[in-house]
């Protein structure tokens, strides 16, 4: 009876995502991860992209259509879940990934990222660790 | 307070799973994830360590990864195969989830 209780109990997720979409599998089992809290009907509150994983956020990723488009299954989840998707602008910078405020304060020709997709600091992943019942890291 | 250890490197090529083993509490349990599943896998003598954990019911493997890998789920495991929903509820049960990479 009280493991039921556990298990039927609904939480508040952030995931934090440190590899990049093509490096390991860890981006994928996270999207999957996020799914299946869904699915079971706990909130998903933000996923916060650091270190390699800001690669995530390209909106120029272009995989081959028969693959499963993760930038796509990412911003998918930000439309009919309300998932913050907080991307660590410190990180996100070194790798290229810009808004177009970025590239315009730099003098850049483009940017590389856009809505729903947010950069911010490293601030947020402490604030989805204190507003969340659960965070969970996914990649290195 | 208790912890979900997550492994997604293939355990043989850690230094020690002997010593990874002797770090979790007694009421911690582990799961593998991505290449970690093939610590599953009884054939891999390397990773019989792994059984302690089996007899008391707390080491676990992502049931879609081991199909990723051609690995069939009839092929005998020393984990209890679950889903990803399965994964979501090890990270309800336990208070603190940890990513061993």
């Amino acid at each position: 009876m009280g493991l039921f209780l556990f298990i039927t109990q609904v939480m508040i997720f952030s995931v934090s995502i440190l590899s990049a979409p093509y490096t390991d599998q860890a981006a994928f089992s996270a999207y999957k991860f996020v799914e299946a809290a869904l699915s079971k009907k706990h909130e998903v509150r933000r996923i916060f992209f650091y270190g390699e994983g800001v690669l995530n956020a390209n909106h120029l990723n272009t995989p081959p259509q028969d693959e499963i488009n993760l930038y796509e299954a990412w911003k998918e989840l930000a439309s009919s879940h309300q998932v913050e998707l907080i991307v660590c602008i410190a990180s996100a910078l070194r790798r290229g990934v810009l808004d177009e405020d970025e590239a315009k304060r730099y003098e850049k020709d483009g940017h590389s990222m856009q809505a729903p997709f947010i950069l911010s600091g490293l601030g947020q992943l402490m604030d989805a660790a204190i507003e969340s019942d659960r965070l969970i890291t996914f990649g290195s | 307070m208790s912890t979900l250890h997550t492994l997604s490197i293939n355990p043989s090529s850690l230094h020690s799973i002997q010593s990874f083993i002797d770090i979790m509490g007694e009421t911690d349990e582990l799961l593998l994830l991505a290449n970690g599943v093939y610590g599953a896998l009884v054939d891999a003598k390397i990773n019989i360590p792994l059984e302690q954990l089996r007899d008391s019911g707390k080491l676990y493997a992502l049931k879609d990864d081991l199909l990723a890998r051609g690995i069939p789920a009839s092929a005998p495991k020393r984990a209890t195969l679950i889903s990803y929903e399965g994964f979501v509820d090890l990270v309800v049960k336990h208070q603190n989830t940890y990513n061993w990479v």
